[in-house]
C-alpha cells in the first residue's frame, strides 16, 4: 500500500513539482487528524478545569479573578498530546488543524475562555462556574435511585452556593447529610 | 535598508545547534532540507559552522551541562545574528520544566527554555513542529534579518 502511494507521488512529479510552495502559497499537505493548536469550543466548555489539571506540560491555567474565571492554554508550553481532548467531559476542547504558530513574542501567546465564578456565599471562596454547577447538578439527578431524586434536588437546591467546607459545616444545620439516605432500608 | 542587509537577507547561512530534548526537533530539520519542503528555496545555505551562520536554530531545552556551550557558540557567531527557537521544549522548556520566565523551577538536569541562556527572535512551538511550520519560523527570522543593520 505504502509502495504504491509512493509510486503515485513519482509519477506525479514527473509532470508536477513535488517541492511545496510554502511560505508563498498554501501547506503541501495538511493530513486529516493532524494535532495543532488545542482550542476551546464556547458552547460546550462548562470551566470545570479537568483539563488544565491532567494537561502534560502544564499549558493550561486557571486564573480566578473577582468573578471570572479566566481558563487559558499558553501554547509555547503545549506539546499537542490531545490529553485534554479525551479527558475533557463535555467535548469542550480539540485540537485543530492550526500550526503556523511561529511568532516574534511568545508571552501574548495565549488562547483563552472566560466564565462567571460563583462563589460561596458563607466565606467567599471559589465553588465552581454556574455551568458547571448546572452540569453537576444534572449529571446527580439523571444517575441516582429514583426514589431519592426529589429528596436529592431539595438538598443540591439549599447548598447550591456553598463551597465544600462549608457544606460540611453547615450539613446538619440544613439537613443535607447523606446519613439520612443511608438509613433508609429498601427491599432490593 | 542597506545594501549589505538586503544582500544577508537573500542568502542567510544557518546552522543547527542540538540543546538536549529528545533529539525529534533535530530530525524534523532533516526533513525541511528533503525535496519536499527544500528550504534552501529562500536562498538559506545550510552550514554547520556558527563562525559562518547568520541564523542559529536550536533545538531542545538547555540542560545544566549544555548552557555554556549554548552561550559559547551563540558568542561565536558574528552580528547580526539572529537565533530561532525550535520546538516546546526551546520555546519554555516544555514537559521538561514547570513555570515560565521568573518563577521556572529549574529540574536537577534542565535549566529551560534556550532564552535562559542567550536572546531569542524567533519562537516556533511545536513537539515537534511540522516542516511548514518551521519553514514559517525560517521567514520571519530572514525578515527581521533584513532589518537589522
Ligand atoms: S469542559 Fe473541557 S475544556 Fe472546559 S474546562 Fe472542563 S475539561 Fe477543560
Ligand atoms: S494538547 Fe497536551 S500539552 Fe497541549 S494543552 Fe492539551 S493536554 Fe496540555
Ligand atoms: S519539543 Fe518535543 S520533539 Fe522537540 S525536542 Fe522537545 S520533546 Fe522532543
Amino acid at each position: 500500500m505504502v509502495k504504491i502511494t509512493a509510486i503515485k507521488e513519482a509519477l506525479k512529479a514527473l509532470f508536477k513539482p513535488a517541492t511545496t510552495k510554502y511560505p508563498h502559497g498554501p501547506p503541501s499537505h495538511v493530513p486529516p487528524g493532524i494535532r495543532g493548536l488545542p482550542q476551546f469550543k464556547d458552547d460546550n466548555c462548562i470551566g470545570c478545569g479537568a483539563c488544565a489539571v491532567c494537561c502534560s506540560a502544564k499549558a493550561i491555567s486557571i486564573e480566578d479573578k473577582g468573578k471570572t474565571r479566566r481558563l487559558s492554554i499558553h501554547y509555547p508550553r503545549c506539546i499537542f498530546c490531545g490529553r485534554c481532548e479525551d479527558i475533557c467531559p463535555e467535548d469542550g476542547i480539540a485540537l485543530s488543524d492550526r500550526f503556523e504558530l511561529a511568532a516574534y513574542d511568545k508571552k501574548e501567546a495565549d488562547v483563552s475562555i472566560e466564565f462567571k465564578l460563583v462563589r460561596c456565599k458563607e466565606c467567599n471562596a471559589v465553588v465552581s462556574t454556574k455551568e458547571h454547577l448546572a452540569k453537576v447538578k444534572e449529571r446527580i439527578l439523571e444517575n441516582i435511585d429514583p426514589r431519592i431524586v426529589d429528596e436529592v434536588a431539595a438538598d443540591l437546591a439549599k447548598y447550591e452556593n456553598l463551597c465544600v467546607d462549608c457544606r460540611r459545616k453547615l450539613s446538619y444545620q440544613l439537613n443535607t447529610h447523606t446519613q439520612k439516605y443511608y438509613s433508609q432500608r429498601w427491599e432490593t | 535598508m542597506g545594501i549589505m542587509s538586503w544582500a544577508r537577507g537573500k542568502s542567510p547561512w544557518i546552522a543547527v545547534l542540538h540543546a538536549g530534548g529528545c533529539n525529534n526537533c533535530d530530525i524534523e530539520v532533516l526533513d525541511v532540507l528533503t525535496p519536499r519542503f527544500d528550504v534552501e528555496r529562500l536562498g538559506v545555505l545550510w552550514k554547520q559552522n556558527p563562525r559562518h551562520a547568520d541564523i542559529l536554530i536550536t533545538n531542545g531545552c538547555v540542560s545544566k551541562h549544555s548552557k555554556v556551550f549554548v552561550k559559547r557558540i551563540f558568542d561565536q557567531m558574528l552580528a547580526p545574528k539572529k537565533v530561532i527557537a525550535l520546538g516546546t521544549c526551546a520555546c519554555t522548556g516544555g514537559i521538561f520544566v514547570e513555570g515560565e520566565g521568573a518563577n521556572i523551577e529549574e529540574t536537577h538536569t534542565i535549566v529551560g527554555g534556550v532564552d535562559t541562556a542567550i536572546p531569542v527572535d524567533v519562537y516556533v512551538p511545536g513537539c515537534p513542529p511540522k516542516p511548514e511550520a518551521i519553514i514559517q519560523g525560517v521567514a520571519l527570522a530572514i525578515e527581521k534579518l533584513k532589518q537589522s543593520e
